[in-house]
């Protein structure tokens, strides 16, 4: 396949945009309808693209599309754009929610329709670039480039607070990307002085040895941005104030897109770039994750604002990514693959279906609402099932999400897991309570409204199609996933813990592989990086079942680092030996 | 195809019905919705015909008929069927299958589910006809047969999570079916949310089967659990544990028995079908599908026993006492599931799974009669406004019926089906290894209340003289209110018969066609299945334990009438006095734990919620921001625009550069 196709990705919704800034002068229709066609473009391709390597996708080991430019080769800087399982899935999401998220503001912006769509597309197309971008350079331009026009959106076409709201998010973002950017350098420059090859090259950066300290603050570096994305507790109270005063598009892409660059970002550089900084550090995000799980569930159950709750669940849905992060496990991060993408679909609907509200009774208060059901019975229809989504009821998307995150943290960290299953439960009680004060009870005004549009169906039916994808025929998603996560965290883990002999082996081989190098990723030749030490051969351990199990059922309950710490103890014991 | 041609039907009946629901009549939507579960009971039947014929001799050449689905045998020699749609989750080497295993447990589960569904849905077809939203109601009820089947047909622990949390989906829609009382929406959020502790606790459980076992097949559980840990390890009694709390909540057992009372909330035939007969039972079939796991954990079997006799008992006590005509059966579903848990605890799975049969018979039809009563009563359901209904013009078809519902629910001696399931699971609470006389002797006494409160409620509805309620013309049932009444009331009596103690008949076809399901994989778990009292077991033992269940219920139906029909004024002073209004308000309030759950949980969690509500994370940015406010009010009081004061501040300052600069 061309690998043009990447740039293209980046540069239809921009291209899309621009015109409909053009265009919008003259004629607002002309805008609307050249974003969307523009968006459906798009959607064209992530699909060539999705069915494309479908095959191939599942024994593929790293990229299987790449396109590089030089670009500012002095320093080592690429136009490295590489497509892979992982952001494959990403890429998909974000063509499909951009398309939904021109159909929502369709009538709901009457003001600078042209800007307002410029302003859409250039976030998509940020975004897209985010996900797609190999080099750390390219990748922070991206990261940066997606912030601006979403700042606009929300202060221009935002409610009632939104000015503060909007500064509010720029800062947050703002200041952890200058700690993520200052992190780049000094990546940079370590890797550069140790090897004598200044690159920002993603793949050529993997398993540059840093010290341990020193690779902790420029992992915290790397985290501090994608924590305020994701957020994680307490770096999240941007993310109220933003969803909540943002248009409707905004919010979808906000929620939907502009969060999962953190988890994604977490998945893709944070932890791979430093695993033993991650490894040492993981237990307090696991911590931090479940807080916020638990955190975002009970604030959500307060809130009289309708926007301001979808809000807060999300903090509380995005804490099960952490917790996979953190675990790093295989069977965990796919879950939380699985929770970004079941996340931007029902949370983004959620985000219509308030815009939905808001456009026909101006107000998003509870105390104003209630009763929708029986005036707008299909808009409440699709509310339940969304909730039901969030809730985690099997056989909607973030049930998968939710069951595999846990699932895979279970092994490491019981406790924690225990944590998100509460969180899990109060989160019901919240989006019950959401249910109740809107859509059940009686009517409190007497106007009649107007139920859904044509447009309004079509838009949250792709959603609800996709939830009901994602929960129902999740495996070509996992499939797609799976070579690229197995990557990142070693090479094959086979989920048996019943059996420790497997289980030990495992352990030594993830860590041998994340302490040395990740061979599958290095390209060949000209790269300095240390060769992977030699695997250590299980059968040279003398392995007594019974203290294994009593190891498994003791140690690991209690020590969350204690896996992701595997490196740092693989290490010791190879010394010893 | 055959397993999902029994799912398929209502599912998609759901989701026609959810699409184009408004759109079409009302009589096409009953006919859908009914029709979608009649065709999923004839695939029941269809599908367990091999089964049954397998098991009798008698019957053998049914099994050789072509058009039947062909069976597959276990090592063990148990007959099953096994369908595999498509790999649903495949992580690493974790597999878990859209599948479908049917045997004869899941026979049984199917045949109550799909034949007693049916007729609910006949019933309600004429019971919310002049309800506007027909539509609504029928979807969510075909979704919920549908995920009860997918519930009881799975292969593995997710798939049966999925169905799982299905009905308790379902449930949720359909108690606040009535969504404009807000007080229906507080039920119905109350019995999502309970459940789903439980369900959290279940889903730890899978999380530790997973990390141990590394499969979550059922039958591969059997097989590995028995080789991973030996019988009372710590974590299979810790699974055992969570699968029991799990298995509480849906079953409405103490301590989460709390959202079953109000789940009465919804209309009638939701509770008849739900609440009632299918998806509360599913915590006694989750048991005893994972029954291995609990053999191997002796001390959570006898908490199993121990939680069916206690709840059995103080819900009995509380059905005592309760005004409204469904909440009186809502205490008696919690009571007759402790009952089954109760076989459980004792290991005896089949007379838990019969008992399981018959109450969804009797209870079914007590709560559909009901739904009849309150529709001739105008919507009436405080049973002292009640009375005489049995008389002359009024309702003597429903009086019969429900007659054979509490006959049944009673277990008056030999002629209803509650008095020989109760018995077997009385005789199984003596047999070792599990049994233990306290069970027994709780049981017992519960049998007794059981009695004593079904006539009260039969008593206080159809005899006396006419309360405020009755006396007015009544709504004399239509065909459709009857006829399922009718059916289930022939369960309620031949069910029974399917399995007689030694004493009567020692008739076992139940017990030949559910045991080797339990006895197969018991025996690999180390464990001991109870079955129904063996042949051999003393005669005399067992005829003393009848008889006197038999004078116990007896006794206790002519003291309801004593009380209830004879010397009402004498027991009105009774309940009157101050320690009969003390007992009748604990009772009335089930005991009392919806205030003490208010009070530890409910409140705190508000206050809590409240106390977060503005965000505390955020005053610490805001104080950030505060500073960064201040310090630039401070600073731009220098920007005066003003000539002087900059010059001013230049020598100021080059005075004390100098200074600093040339400091010795």
């Amino acid at each position: 396949m061309n690998p043009q196709i990447l740039t293209a990705l980046i540069a239809v919704p921009l291209t899309g945009g621009g015109l409909a800034m053009l265009l919008g002068r003259k004629s607002p229709d002309a805008a609307r309808w050249v974003s969307l066609v523009a968006a459906l473009l798009t959607v064209v391709l992530a699909a060539s693209l999705w069915f494309g390597f479908q095959e191939t996708l599942p024994a593929a080991q790293g990229p299987v599309l790449e396109q590089r430019i030089s670009w500012i080769p002095r320093y080592g800087i690429e136009f490295h754009l590489a497509l892979d399982g992982l952001n494959l899935l990403f890429v998909v999401l974000t063509a499909c929610l951009g398309t939904v998220a021109v159909l929502i503001s369709w009538r709901e912006v009457t003001r600078a329709v042209g800007a307002h769509y410029l302003c859409i597309m250039a976030t998509v197309a940020g975004i897209m670039g985010v996900f797609l971008a190999y080099d750390l350079f390219l990748f922070y331009f991206f990261w940066e480039l997606m912030l601006v026009p979403m700042y606009f959106l929300i202060g221009v076409w935002g409610h009632e607070r939104r000015v503060a709201a909007a500064i509010k998010f720029t800062i947050f973002t703002m200041v952890s990307g200058l700690l993520l950017l200052v992190a780049i350098l000094a990546l940079y420059y370590a890797h550069g002085s140790a090897t004598g090859n200044y690159t920002m090259d993603y793949t050529r950066l993997l398993g540059t040895q840093i010290g341990l300290s020193t690779a902790r603050w420029l992992f915290l570096g790397f985290v501090a941005a994608f924590a305020v994305k994701l957020p994680l507790f307490p770096l999240h109270t941007w993310l109220p104030d933003a969803h909540t005063e943002a248009p409707t598009a905004g919010s979808i892409l906000l929620a939907g897109l502009l969060l999962k660059t953190g988890g994604y970002g977490l998945i893709r550089f944070a932890v791979p770039l430093f695993p033993d900084a991650a490894a040492s550090l993981a237990a307090p995000l696991a911590a931090l994750g479940v807080v916020g799980i638990i955190y975002g569930a009970i604030l959500a159950y307060s809130q009289s604002d309708l926007k301001r709750m979808v809000a807060y669940s999300s903090v509380s849905h995005m804490g099960f990514v952490m917790l996979a992060v953190a675990a790093w496990q295989l069977t965990a991060l796919q879950g939380a693959v699985m929770q970004m993408l079941a996340h931007g679909v029902a949370t983004g609907a959620m985000f219509a279906i308030a815009g939905m509200i808001q456009e026909r009774l101006h107000t998003r208060d509870f105390s104003e609402l209630g009763g929708l059901w029986s005036k707008v019975p299909k808009l409440s229809a699709f509310a339940l099932l969304f909730v039901l989504a969030s809730v985690g009821l099997p056989g909607l998307g973030n049930f998968v999400g939710e069951f595999l995150v846990l699932l895979g943290s279970f092994p490491v960290t019981p406790l924690l897991v225990a944590g998100g299953v509460l969180g899990i439960v109060l989160g019901t009680i919240a989006m019950l309570a959401l249910m109740q004060r809107a859509f059940y009870g009686p009517s409190r005004n007497a106007d009649a409204i107007a139920d859904l549009s044509p447009r309004e169906i079509l838009a949250l039916g792709i959603l609800a199609v996709a939830a009901f994808a994602l929960g129902l025929l999740p495996q070509p998603f996992l499939r797609a996933a799976e070579p690229s996560l197995a990557g990142v965290v070693s090479q094959n883990i086979p989920f048996n813990p019943a059996d420790p002999e497997i289980d030990v082996d495992v352990q030594r081989t993830a860590g041998v592989n994340s302490a040395g190098a990740f061979p599958q990723l290095q390209p060949d030749g000209h790269d300095e990086a240390v060769p992977p030490a030699e695997p250590v051969p299980s059968a040279g351990f003398p392995l007594d079942l019974t203290d294994e199990k009593a190891a498994t059922a003791t140690g690991r309950s209690t020590d969350s680092a204690d896996v992701a710490g595997a490196p740092s103890q693989a290490g010791n014991e190879e010394g010893e030996s | 195809m055959t397993l999902s041609l029994m799912v398929m039907p209502p599912l998609i009946s759901a989701a026609l019905l959810a699409v184009a629901g408004g759109r079409m009549g009302r009589r096409a939507i009953a006919v859908l919705a009914c029709a979608a579960v009649a065709l999923s009971f004839m695939a029941a039947v269809w599908t367990s015909a091999p089964l049954i014929a397998t098991t009798y001799e008698s019957m053998s050449s049914l099994a050789a008929l072509e058009f039947l689905p062909q069976l597959s045998m276990t090592m063990e020699g148990v007959p099953y069927l096994q369908e595999d749609l498509y790999t649903w989750i495949g992580v690493g080497s974790l597999r878990v299958n859209m599948g479908f295993h049917f045997d004869a447990v899941a026979a049984l589960m199917v045949l109550v589910v799909t034949g007693i569904g049916l007729l609910i849905h006949l019933y309600a077809a004429g019971y919310m006809a002049d309800d506007p939203d027909y539509g609504r109601f029928f979807c969510y009820m075909n979704l919920f047969v549908a995920a009860m089947l997918i519930l009881v047909l799975a292969d593995n622990l997710v798939l049966l999570y999925l169905g799982w949390e299905g009905v308790g989906a379902c449930s949720y829609l359909l108690i606040g079916f009535w969504y404009r009382e807000p007080a229906n929406g507080a039920a119905a959020r109350k019995a999502f949310v309970v459940t789903r502790v439980g369900d959290a606790a279940l889903a730890l459980g899978l999380f530790i089967l997973a990390r141990d076992l590394g499969t979550l097949w059922i039958d591969e559980i059997a097989g590995s659990a028995a080789r991973v840990w030996t019988v009372g390890d710590p974590t299979v009694t810790l699974v055992a544990a969570l699968l029991l709390i799990g298995a509480a909540g849906k079953s409405a057992q103490l301590p989460l028995q709390v959202w079953l009372p109000d789940a009465m909330a919804g209309p009638t035939p939701v509770s008849a079908l739900i609440h009632a007969a299918t998806m509360v039972t599913a915590g006694v079939y989750l048991i005893a599908r994972t029954h291995v796991i609990f053999l191997m954990a002796p001390a959570v079997m006898a908490a199993v026993a121990i939680v069916g006799t206690l709840t059995a008992f103080l819900a009995g006590c509380a059905a005592l006492a309760q005004k409204d005509i469904k909440r009186v059966l809502a205490y008696s579903t919690i009571s007759q599931i402790g009952y089954m848990f109760a076989a459980l605890g004792v290991g005896a799975f089949t007379a838990a799974l019969f008992h399981l049969m018959t109450h969804a018979f009797f209870k079914a039809l007590l709560f559909l009669s009901a739904g009849t009563i309150s529709h001739a009563c105008h919507g009436e359901t405080d049973l002292r406004r009640m009375g005489g209904l049995r008389h002359g013009r009024a309702l003597p078809g429903t009086a019969a019926l429900a007659a054979v519902g509490v006959g049944s629910l009673a277990g008056l001696p030999l002629i209803t089906s509650g008095f020989y399931s109760k018995d077997a699971i009385l005789w199984a609470a003596l047999q070792p290894p599990y049994g233990h006389p306290v069970i027994l002797a709780g049981l017992f006494v519960t049998a007794g209340l059981t009695a004593l409160y079904a006539f009260r409620w039969y008593f206080m509805i159809f005899s006396g003289p006419p309360g405020p309620a009755s006396k007015a013309e009544v709504h004399r049932p239509g065909a459709l209110l009857l006829w399922p009444c009718v059916g289930l009331a022939a369960g309620a009596l031949l069910a029974g018969f399917l399995e007689t103690p030694g004493t009567l008949g020692g008739y076992h076809a139940l017990g030949d066609f559910l045991n080797p399901v339990f006895s197969a994989s018991a025996h690999s778990a180390g464990g001991e299945h109870a079955g129904f009292a063996s042949a051999q077991a003393a005669h005399t033992a067992e005829l003393v334990l009848q008889g006197s269940a038999a004078a116990m219920s007896l006794i206790c139906v002519l003291l309801a009438y004593y009380f209830f029909v004879m010397r009402p004024a004498w027991f009105q002073r009774l309940q009157r006095g101050s320690a009969g209004s003390l007992i009748e308000a604990l009772w009335r309030s089930g005991w009392g734990f919806d205030a003490v759950y208010e009070a530890v949980f409910v409140r705190p969690y508000m206050a809590l919620a409240k106390l977060l509500r503005g965000e505390p994370i955020d005053d610490v940015v805001n104080a950030i921001a505060g500073t960064a406010r201040v310090s630039s009010a401070l600073l731009s009081v220098t920007q005066t625009g003003r000539l002087r004061t900059y010059a001013g501040a230049l020598v100021l300052g080059i005075l004390l550069l100098l200074t600093i600069w040339l400091w010795p």
